[in-house]
């Protein structure tokens, strides 16, 4: 049973215009959340309406199943991606993930949402070719159900609760999942803590991607030397505080790798070791005000090597890789929940 | 076709409260100066108690943890408690 209050459209149109003059769209149009819909949703996650997914603290807000489901009906997603939504909300949720401060900052990020497990192919998401720009059914849509979620839930309207200066593209829907197919490498949710076949969400209050292009070697060394290059650069021009760091291999790269028997947990303790700049850096590129007496001071992009997230996805062709920052180094850290994880339970 | 739809708002109505009208004069009143502790706002917060000093208010500087979580209650109980007027600030 429902409890949300109702409204009324005479027709299709008129719904569109009446969601939008509310604001409670993101501009684009949206799927009405009728009734039968929301009981869609719900019923495929086995979610009573009442159950309560959570509550964010800062404001002491009670997030409902119900409520979750009519904003994934407005982003268009199928009942079956709507476990996605709710493992993601859930796990925006725990402590660690920091939601009001993320969502509020002034420096604008979004959150990444990327997928692991069996569900990749129940859902027919494609890790492949353009995959940081929404290249199946089930990402565009999931990924937009979060934006709405907090636009409708958590008032996170530009302006209102959200007070990003820029923001950036990746926050109307910033959702991939890694391609498990193509590769020997470890998934990430398992390296996260997830037991092997489970599907899992991992969350992360995220800048936007930073592509890069190395095609002229196949030395492990030397393409993770652009990745650090892309990181130092982000810690110089944006923050230099440490965090969680994603990295996104597509194929042509990720087989000089594997070929060199190079696993994710060296990638990772290679960056480690080499993504580091002094705050004397800063004075290159107009931030001299702010190095003071601390100079000498070595900042490092990861407090250590597990805060680099390495993900497998891309198309074929070509030798290009993409950093995605943090928002605030460690202020907001990654969350990984396997799908259907109770949270409380003992 | 006619479309019923559920609301996908919070459905909250937040409480909205009436500010204090500010103090006829600071003397012999307390100032908190609140710092929020993002980088450089206690730089801030002395140049305002600098000029504040000429007031005849009582100054007293309170800080949060960080700036990137609510303050503690405890904290805003104490500023309550001692405070007539609260100037918050700042950052970068």
């Amino acid at each position: 049973m429902l409890s949300s209050r109702r409204h009324t459209a005479t027709d299709y149109f008129a719904a569109q215009e009446y969601l939008h003059s509310r604001g409670w769209t993101d501009g684009l149009p949206v799927m009405p959340p009728t009734e039968a819909a929301v009981a869609a949703m719900l019923e495929y996650a086995l979610l009573p309406a009442d159950h309560l997914i959570g509550v964010e603290s800062v404001r002491a807000r009670a997030i409902s199943a119900e409520k979750l489901a009519i904003n994934a009906v407005m982003a268009g997603c199928l009942p079956s991606h709507f476990p996605i939504v709710v493992t993601a909300f859930t796990a925006m949720l725990q402590e660690p993930y920091l939601l009001h401060g993320a969502t509020a900052s002034t420096g604008g990020n979004a959150v990444l949402i990327i997928i692991n497990g069996p569900v990749l192919q129940e859902l027919g998401i494609d890790s492949t070719f353009n995959v940081l720009g929404a290249s199946d059914r089930a990402t565009a849509p999931i990924g937009r159900a979060i934006r709405l979620v907090l636009r409708n839930l958590m008032d996170v309207r530009p302006g209102q609760v959200d007070r990003s200066t820029l923001g950036h593209p990746g926050k109307i829907s910033f959702c991939f999942g890694e391609d498990e197919t193509n590769t020997s490498w470890t998934p990430l949710a398992q390296q996260r803590g997830v037991p092997e076949h489970a599907s899992a969400v991992t969350v992360m209050a995220a800048g936007s991607p930073r592509q890069l292009m190395n095609e002229w070697t196949t030395q492990p060394e030397e393409i993770l030397d652009t990745f650090v290059a892309e990181i130092k650069t982000n810690m110089r021009h944006y923050s230099i505080w440490p965090g969680n760091y994603a990295i996104v291999v597509p194929p042509q790269l990720r087989t000089h790798f594997e070929s060199a028997g190079w696993s994710k947990s060296d990638i990772a303790d290679y960056v480690f070791e080499n993504a580091r700049i002094y705050r004397r850096d800063w004075a290159d590129c107009g931030k001299g005000a702010v190095v003071r007496h601390k100079g000498d001071q070595q900042y490092a992009a990861l407090p250590d090597a597990d805060h680099l997230m390495v993900v497998a996805a891309g198309g074929p062709a070509g030798g290009f890789g993409a950093v995605i920052p943090p928002w605030l180094g460690h202020k907001s850290r990654a969350v990984t929940m396997a799908v259907g994880a109770c949270v409380d339970c003992e | 076709m006619t479309y019923t739809m559920r609301d996908p708002t919070a459905e909250a109505s937040p409480l909205m409260r009436e500010r204090l009208p500010p103090p006829a004069t600071l003397a012999n009143r307390t100032i908190g100066l609140f710092s929020i502790s993002k980088e450089r706002s206690s730089e801030f917060l002395d140049e305002i108690e600098r000029q504040f000093a000429s007031t005849g208010a009582t100054l007293l500087r309170f800080e949060k943890p960080t700036h990137t979580k609510p303050a503690p209650e405890s904290l805003i109980a104490d500023i309550i408690g001692q405070c007539d007027v609260v100037v918050e600030g700042l950052a970068d």
